[in-house]
């Protein structure tokens, strides 16, 4: 049986890109024998199976996966995964060639520890500009200068990326079955008309339900391919109030959102304060509380009951949306 | 655990009579008492951290009744746990007389913790669940470190309860040095001891007193650990108002408790600005 599963879920990739993450896949330091390779692929216009040759690897495989999403592509990957390791693969990471190697390393070393990660190093298509650098966390883009390791919840920005993230077999089995439960769960996760993220800390997340730690570690890196198209402000408030949305739900489903944020008068001074902010800063800080309201909007619908399954929940986020602060 | 597998070191800090008169150790294989004269429990830790020849180091105060287990569960959570340095469990309070109500507003002043599910990291932001000084077993690299480190510095001595004073930032100093070595800290529901507290500890002037000292020493420690930060202290108009504010609007034991914070980060404002 293999030691690592790479799970790389893909939906009409950009083929110089995905070319170059799975060159990368081919020189990695582990024997082949070592690791299988999972390639999801979510409803693409053209069909991966036809264009990739994979003949390389003599364990890897190409899984279609039809229904449209970051999070239904996910779980396809971890069912059909068969290692006690997975490393979660986006379609534009460039793993350093010792990743996974190293990921084995800790996994031996680090027996508490249930999911981790390492330094995301940007690649940038164009040279982003100046006011990009303060939110490149944004993009998952974050260097690790010594190692973290924790078994305290609470701290989000301490949790590893999805770009990279490797969990521990039942780690992903529990989350699994988490989802399989929970619609909130379901909700988490971009698709194509759709921009709630955090699945990836969710799953991270889970380590702490079995007693496990999380960590961050120097020695794991990889390069995060970002094309010119998503350095596109559009883009990037697209992923700003995904993210915050998805910071509220995982959250509430935590058990430490603060309700309290959402009073009228707190947002009427937060919206205060955001305005007094130089214009950049400000759409963001707008589109983090649209994200944020549009959220909590629909959270409410659902634990009272009015919405019931993830799509009502999605549509009632998208329509919250177009909907005014207050 | 066996008593020759550790050793038990008593260190008496100027006490009147000599505590060699009052306590036999004879029942102990492997005990003596070492004596330190510079009053304090800074002087008195590195006194014991200079003598100790164990692999983990556990300062255990004279109020303190561990459990049967704690030694061994201290070194099984060192071997199963070897990235920790400074690790410690829960604190359960023994009252002498039945406290009165209003001492849950001070309960967490007293060191007392308890402990439902443990916890582990290397962060050194996180204070809430760094181990206390009650129980904390230190192992020997990070105790050798300290040591070291607080020979060269005159400030952390300071850090500590001396004599009278009572506050316990010497404790998260010890902690943290853990930290700074690479290593992590931890608590664990495992670990348990219980603290003694008499009847005389039970009064409001005292666990003030308490609590100041901890406020003047955790700001000290918060900026000697990071120099750029700054202690919060708001202007003398902007205190009256909040102390008219506080005195109509707040329950009297929790805001004396806040009165008593202030006064000590005012303090520890003070020392820092005439050492500059």
């Amino acid at each position: 049986m293999p030691a690592i599963s790479v799970v790389l879920c893909t939906h009409n990739p950009r083929k110089d890109i995905l070319a170059r993450t799975l060159q990368a896949l081919k020189q990695q330091t582990l024997s082949i024998s070592r690791w299988e390779l999972l390639i999801v692929d979510n409803a693409s216009s053209s069909p991966l199976d036809r264009e990739l040759n994979l003949s390389w690897h003599c364990n890897a495989r190409i899984l279609k996966e039809p229904e449209l999403g970051a999070n239904p592509a996910r779980q396809r990957g971890l069912r059909e995964s068969e290692a006690d390791m997975i490393v979660l693969v986006d379609d534009d990471n460039l793993l350093s060639p010792d990743y996974l190697s190293r990921v084995l390393e800790i996994a031996n070393r680090w027996p508490v520890l249930g999911a981790w990660g390492g330094s995301n190093v940007g690649e940038f298509e164009v040279t982003p500009p100046t006011w990009l650098i303060p939110y490149l966390s944004i993009l998952a883009v974050r260097v690790i200068n010594r190692p973290f390791w924790t078994s305290i919840e609470g701290d989000l920005t301490m949790l590893p990326f999805g770009a990279g993230l490797c969990v521990r077999r039942i780690v992903a089995q529990r989350y699994m079955l988490d989802v399989a439960k929970n619609p909130l769960k379901q909700v988490l996760g971009r698709s194509d008309n759709y921009e709630i993220s955090g699945e990836d800390p969710d799953i991270a997340s889970t380590a702490f339900d079995l007693n496990l730690g999380i960590g961050l570690f120097p020695e794991l890196s990889l390069r995060h391919y970002l094309s010119a198209a998503r350095l596109k402000p559009e883009s990037l408030l697209r992923v700003v109030r995904g993210n915050s949305a998805g910071v509220v739900i995982l959250n509430y489903l935590r058990n430490r959102l603060d309700c309290s944020r959402f009073r009228r008068g707190r947002r009427l001074r937060e919206l205060f304060k955001v305005l007094c902010l130089p214009s950049f800063n400000r759409r963001i800080h707008l589109a983090r509380l649209q994200g944020e309201i549009a959220a909590f909007r629909a959270l409410n619908a659902f634990i009272s009951g009015r919405l019931r399954t993830a799509d009502e929940f999605r549509a009632a986020f998208i329509d919250n949306l177009s909907r005014s602060f207050f | 655990m066996l008593s020759n597998s550790w050793e038990l070191l008593l260190i008496d800090n100027a006490s009147d009579p000599p505590v060699s008169t009052i306590c036999d150790l004879s029942w102990h294989p492997n005990a003596r008492f070492v004596d330190e004269k510079k009053l304090g429990l800074t002087p008195t830790r590195l006194a014991g951290i200079r003598e100790a020849n164990g692999q983990t180091i556990v300062f255990v105060d004279d109020d303190n009744v561990l459990m049967p287990d704690y030694l061994q569960t201290a070194v099984d959570i060192r071997e199963a746990y070897s990235f920790l340095g400074a690790w410690s469990g829960r604190v359960l309070p023994e009252f002498e007389t039945a406290p009165p109500a209003w001492i849950a507003s001070y309960l967490p002043y007293l060191a007392l913790r308890d402990v439902r599910k443990s916890r582990w990291s290397n962060l050194d932001n996180s204070f809430q669940f760094l181990p206390t000084g009650a129980g904390m077993c230190v192992n020997r690299e990070v105790a050798r470190q300290y040591l070291e480190d607080v020979e060269k510095d005159a400030v952390r001595v300071a850090l500590d309860r001396r004599g009278t004073e009572l506050s316990s930032s010497g404790d998260f100093d010890l902690a943290l040095t853990a930290c700074d070595l690479g290593f992590g800290t931890g608590v664990f529901k495992e670990l348990c001891l219980t603290h003694l507290i008499p009847a005389s500890r039970i009064s409001s002037e005292y666990l003030l007193q308490i609590v100041e000292e901890t406020a003047f020493s955790n700001a000290l420690l918060q900026v000697r650990r990071s120099p750029d930060s700054k202690i919060r202290v708001s202007s003398t108009i902007r205190r009256l108002l909040g102390r008219l504010s506080r005195w109509l609007t707040l329950e009297t034991h929790y805001r004396r408790i806040l009165e008593a914070e202030m006064r000590g980060r005012l303090k520890a404002k003070n020392v820092i600005e005439r050492e500059n």
